[in-house]
This record gives structure tokens, C-alpha cells and sequence, in this order.
């Protein structure tokens, strides 16, 4: 075990009253200027879990980390997090944040500036941990050599590129031993390596025995290491839950293959067999959510009206068109 | 975290320079009376008492900074205190650090003090060293007729050098309230001159003589007063009453505003 490693564990030793759930919230509700950002959510995040908080543009996401975190306030709900409610501050101390991406000093190196939030975060670290001998300095160069930017630390901030800034706003949630990681959209901007460095990262932060509660866009992005999953889309909860039941939760979908696609597609919309925004066409194949589990009638109307059917049949959605089912196709933000 | 706020203050390049750039004001001064001499003037007139004795370059180095020159540096701080964080995108990492928001307002007010007296007094002492650089020094002349020994006018002029940046304490207070407003630091800075600027206009205008006694810059020349024997204590006291009076009234307006305010930066 490195030096690090014992540090962050022992952050989990010294967990407080809670069980169950790392963050909960109930009915949380939150309106900028009389229009609801997000709408009566409840969360709740199990203890040792990597949890992705998915969702589009403008759905919400970052609005409900700021009220986790204390930075806006809600209209209405209570949030919990290690089993404290959120106005207690100094709960804030074993929770490592990323929110909207990096924050630092332009005018400051990246070594400087971890130094600085070092010295800011102290103080809240000393009251946590009484006994100074429990307390160890926040080990910089090692939170550096974590996300791989020990060889840029005496650069300039404002001369790091956008994947540099984000890597060293991970490093500053890693400084101090985490029960709890809070991390927004941390791979945006990152190169493919740097997507795949963060995925290991948290995997291996997780086997530590952080919770992690990681936002994105991109449910694939998220898929393979999460074990559980929300789904947001306009402020409002769309699924919660383990992967598993999220697969197990899906629908099977109707698959086409006919040389008179859009024939069979206007015919299966009239006769109300499918809806018409699962619809998807791609060539001479077309896919949809049934609306009727009957195939036989619905093979039996399309040959009535015409159209020739080379294959027919149900399949396993894609963990993909469910999730974009579910938080709408269209890419319009309001 | 107070010692980091005036770490994160002296790392910057710019503050670097407004220190030098005002450091080097005596001297310019220094010479300009050099050569052209002291010239006429209203006002307690430093000017042409400098080349009689170089001690007073510093009052008349402070005199001409203090309606223009030292508000804006002062205001470049500390208007920069939370509109400057939430520019930078910090102001959320420090407050889930976390630190709480009023001890980030009282750290921020407190750096923004110290800086203001380091830089009055660093400004005196480059002050009386250009005077005595350029002009003889000695025993020293009292605006009220009386003359003191050298080491008793240094003694006040540093007590002025004190005075001054006590008279700075509004335009802290002041770039602090703004700057709970906003989130463009350029923005808070202009407002905090702004306010300054009017407050020096008022003052000129006989129709509000009313609101006089209540204006931030209205007892700012009072520090001269150290220069009669006896001293006359009314004007730097009213002085005083009136900074530290708008230094619990800004920091009021800047707790009620940044207490429950949605940080959205
Ligand atoms: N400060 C604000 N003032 C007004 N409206 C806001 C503010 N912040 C967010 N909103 C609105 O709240 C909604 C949710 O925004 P939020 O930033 O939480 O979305 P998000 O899910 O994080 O999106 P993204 O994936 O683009 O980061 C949007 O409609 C946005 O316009
Ligand atoms: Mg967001």
C-alpha cells in the first residue's frame, strides 16, 4: 500500500452514522427565476457504489451537484450526505468535488495551486480529524502523479491545455483522504487515454472503498463501470437503479428489415402499432418500441397492405437507443 | 488560511507592479520638484515645503495618490476578493474546500487591510528616502509655525503614512460589498472607484453639505492635521469613526448578499 492509498483508507474508517447511502436526497426541487432546473428528485446513492448520474445538455445535473455540495440553494427537499444534512459543513471535508469543470489561478503553477487549496482545506480537515497525528499533509506531488501531470506542475495554470486543467482538478479531490467523490463530467475534454486513465482511476478509488458519484452525458462512457445508474432528462428522474435492472427494465424492440421501409413505417403508425418517436430507420431497417405485443397481427397487416418483409422479429435494445429513448432524441436545449 | 490569502495576493504579477509602480511615485515627484520647484497650490501645500525639507515628500507623495492612484490600486484588491474567485472558477472549490462564507469574507477583508497599510507605509518610507535623496533634511518646519527635531517629523510622517491607509479602509469595504455583487471582477473594480469618485465630487458640492460628514473621502486630508502643535485630533478622529462606520456597514451589505447567494460561477 502507497502512503496514499493508507491515507484514503483511513478516511473510510472514520465514516460517521450512516449505512446505507452516501448521498440522498429527497424531493429536491429547484427553480431558477420561477423555471424548475430540477423537479421533486430523490436519489439515493448506495455506500461504496460507483453511481452514474446521466442525463443531456441542460438536464439538471449540474444543478443538483451544486445543491449537494451547499453552492445553491433548493426550493424545497432535504439532501444527506455521509449521513449529515448538506448545512453542515464540515461533511464537506471527506467529500473530494469536480463540478462544472477545473477552477484554478491562472496566474498560479499547478503545483502552487493544489498548495493553496491544501492551505484553504486545512483547517476544515484539522476539525474532522482532531488528533493532529491522524492528520497527514495532503501529499500534492503524489495526487500530481495520479492523474500524470508531475512533469507540467511548475507550468503556469493559463499555459495548461483544457485536459490538463481537468486532470489537475482531479488531482485537488484526490489531496485529502475521500469517502466520497463528487466528480462532473471529469472526462470532458480529456484525449482517449486520458478517458480511459480516469475509468481505472475510479475503478481503482472505488476498490478503496470511495463512493463515487460521477455525472456524464454519454451512457456508454459510464456503462462499464458503474454499478448503478439516474437518468435525468428535464430536471426529472427517469431511472434509478443497479445497471442490471436497468437492462432488465428495458422493453424488446421491434426489428424490420423491407425494401418499402417508409410504407411499413407510415402503415405501423396508422394502425397504432408503434410510436412514431422510437421509430428508427436506418437503410432498409427499421426499429421501434412496440405499443402492441401482438407480432402475428402486426406481420399479417403489413402483407395485407403490400409490403414485402425479408426479416421480422424482437430484439434486445441497445443500452444506447434505451437510454436515448428515455432522455429524448431531440438535441434542442431550452 | 489568512497567510494564503496574502501568499495568493504577493504571487501576483500584478500586484507586483501596482507596488513598484507606486513605490517609484516619490521619486518621479522627487524630481519633477527637482527641477521645476514647488510651485504654487491649494490645500495643505507639501509641495513647496519639499525643497526646503525632503521629509515632507512624503506627505506631498501621499497627498497626490490618495484621490486617485491608491483607491484604484486598493479597489484592483479588493474588489477582486469574491468577484475575482468567481471569475476564476475557484470560489466554488474554495467553498467546498470547504471554508465557510463568512470566514472567506473576513479573510479576504483582512489580507485587503494589511495590504493597504504595507502600502501606504512602504510608499512613506520610499518617500522620505527620495527626500533625503534629493533635498536637504533636518529640523522640521510645523504648518503651525513651530519647529520639531528630524526624528520627531519622522515619527509623524509615518503616523500620517498610518492615517492614510486607515482612509483607505472605505474603499476595501467598499470593493468587497460590490464584489459579492457580481462576477466580473473589471466590473466591481470600476463600481468601487465609481462610488469613491462620486463620494470626492460631493464632497465638493455646497448644495449637500448635509451628507458631508457621512462621505467615505471627507476626512481624507485630515492626517495633516498631525503637522500643528498642538495636533489637531478633531478631523482624524471624526476620521476614524467614519471609516470603521463604513467598514461594518459594507461588510453587513457583503455578509447579507454572499450568506445565502447561489454560486453559479
Ligand atoms: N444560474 C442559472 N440561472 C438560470 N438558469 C440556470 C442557471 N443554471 C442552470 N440553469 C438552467 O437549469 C437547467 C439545468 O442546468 P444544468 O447546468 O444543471 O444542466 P446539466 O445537466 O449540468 O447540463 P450539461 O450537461 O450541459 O452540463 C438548464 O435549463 C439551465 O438553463
Ligand atoms: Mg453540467
Amino acid at each position: 500500500m502507497t502512503e496514499l492509498e493508507q491515507t484514503l483508507s483511513s478516511g473510510t474508517s472514520n465514516a460517521g452514522a450512516y449505512q446505507d447511502y452516501a448521498i440522498e436526497t429527497k424531493s429536491l426541487t429547484k427553480a431558477f427565476s420561477g423555471r424548475e432546473a430540477v423537479s421533486d428528485l430523490s436519489l439515493r446513492v448506495p455506500v461504496g457504489s460507483i453511481f452514474g448520474f446521466l442525463g443531456p445538455n441542460g438536464s439538471g445535473k449540474t444543478t443538483t451537484i451544486r445543491m449537494m455540495l451547499g453552492l445553491v440553494s433548493s426550493n424545497k427537499g432535504d439532501i444527506t450526505i455521509l449521513g449529515q444534512p448538506v448545512e453542515q459543513l464540515n461533511q464537506l471535508a471527506r467529500v473530494g468535488v469536480v463540478v462544472e469543470g477545473p477552477g484554478f489561478y491562472p496566474y498560479l503553477s499547478g503545483f502552487d495551486n493544489l498548495q493553496r487549496f491544501a492551505e484553504v482545506s486545512y483547517p476544515a480537515q484539522k476539525r474532522l480529524n482532531p488528533e493532529t497525528s491522524k492528520l497527514r499533509r495532503p501529499d500534492i506531488l503524489q495526487s500530481l502523479e495520479r492523474v500524470g501531470l508531475v512533469g507540467a506542475k511548475d507550468k503556469k495554470y493559463r499555459a495548461y491545455s483544457l485536459g490538463m486543467k481537468q486532470r489537475l482538478s482531479i488531482a485537488a479531490a484526490l489531496m485529502w483522504p475521500r469517502d466520497l467523490l463528487v466528480l462532473d463530467e471529469p472526462t470532458n475534454g480529456l484525449d482517449p487515454q486520458g478517458i480511459v486513465e480516469v475509468r481505472e482511476l475510479i475503478t481503482s478509488l472505488n476498490q478503496e472503498g470511495m463512493t463515487i458519484f460521477v455525472s456524464s452525458h454519454i451512457l456508454s462512457e459510464v456503462e462499464m463501470i458503474c454499478s448503478h445508474i439516474a437518468i435525468m432528462r428535464d430536471g426529472v428522474l427517469q431511472f434509478q437503479g443497479s445497471v442490471e435492472d436497468f437492462k432488465g427494465s428495458l422493453s424488446k424492440e421491434f426489428s424490420l428489415v423491407t425494401s418499402q421501409v417508409d410504407l411499413a413505417k407510415e402503415i405501423l403508425v396508422r394502425f397504432e402499432f408503434i410510436d412514431l418517436h422510437s421509430c428508427k430507420i436506418e437503410g432498409n431497417h427499421l426499429t421501434a418500441q412496440l405499443s402492441s405485443e401482438n407480432i402475428e397481427e402486426i406481420v399479417k397487416t403489413l402483407v395485407e397492405q403490400g409490403v414485402g418483409i425479408r426479416s421480422v422479429g424482437l430484439v434486445e435494445p441497445s443500452l444506447e437507443d434505451a437510454f436515448v429513448a428515455l432522455t429524448g432524441r431531440s438535441s434542442n436545449v431550452s | 488560511m489568512f497567510l494564503s490569502e496574502i501568499k495568493l495576493l504577493l504571487k501576483r504579477r500584478r500586484t507586483e507592479v501596482l507596488f513598484i509602480l507606486l513605490l517609484l511615485e516619490p521619486w518621479l515627484l522627487a524630481f519633477l520638484i527637482y527641477q521645476f520647484g514647488g510651485g504654487g497650490g491649494q490645500g495643505p501645500n507639501f509641495l513647496n515645503l519639499v525643497t526646503h525639507n525632503g521629509i515632507f515628500l512624503v506627505l506631498a507623495s501621499l497627498s497626490s495618490l490618495l484621490p486617485l492612484l491608491l483607491p484604484l490600486a486598493v479597489s484592483l484588491v479588493s474588489s477582486d476578493a469574491i468577484a475575482g474567485e468567481a471569475s476564476n472558477g475557484t470560489l466554488r472549490y474554495l467553498l467546498t474546500a470547504p471554508v465557510s462564507r463568512f470566514k472567506l469574507l473576513v479573510h479576504k477583508m483582512s489580507s485587503s487591510l494589511v495590504f493597504i497599510f504595507v502600502l501606504s507605509v512602504t510608499i512613506s518610507l520610499s518617500g522620505l528616502v527620495a527626500g533625503s535623496v534629493f533635498f536637504p533634511v533636518g529640523k522640521v518646519l510645523l504648518l503651525s509655525g513651530q519647529t520639531v527635531s528630524f526624528f520627531h517629523g519622522v515619527l509623524l510622517v509615518l503616523l500620517s503614512a498610518l492615517l492614510v491607509g486607515l482612509s483607505l479602509i472605505c474603499v476595501v469595504a467598499i470593493g468587497i460589498a460590490i464584489s459579492t455583487f457580481t462576477d466580473i471582477p473589471v466590473g466591481a473594480t470600476l463600481g468601487t472607484l465609481g462610488a469613491i469618485i462620486l463620494s470626492e465630487i460631493l464632497d465638493n458640492i455646497t448644495q449637500v453639505r448635509g451628507i458631508w460628514p457621512l462621505l467615505p473621502t471627507n476626512y481624507w486630508m485630515s492626517f495633516s492635521d498631525l503637522f500643528r502643535s498642538p495636533i489637531i485630533f478633531s478631523g482624524i478622529s471624526k476620521n476614524i469613526v467614519n471609516q470603521v462606520g463604513w467598514l461594518i456597514f459594507a461588510f453587513s451589505i457583503a455578509l447579507a448578499k454572499f450568506r445565502f447567494k447561489d454560486i453559479t460561477s
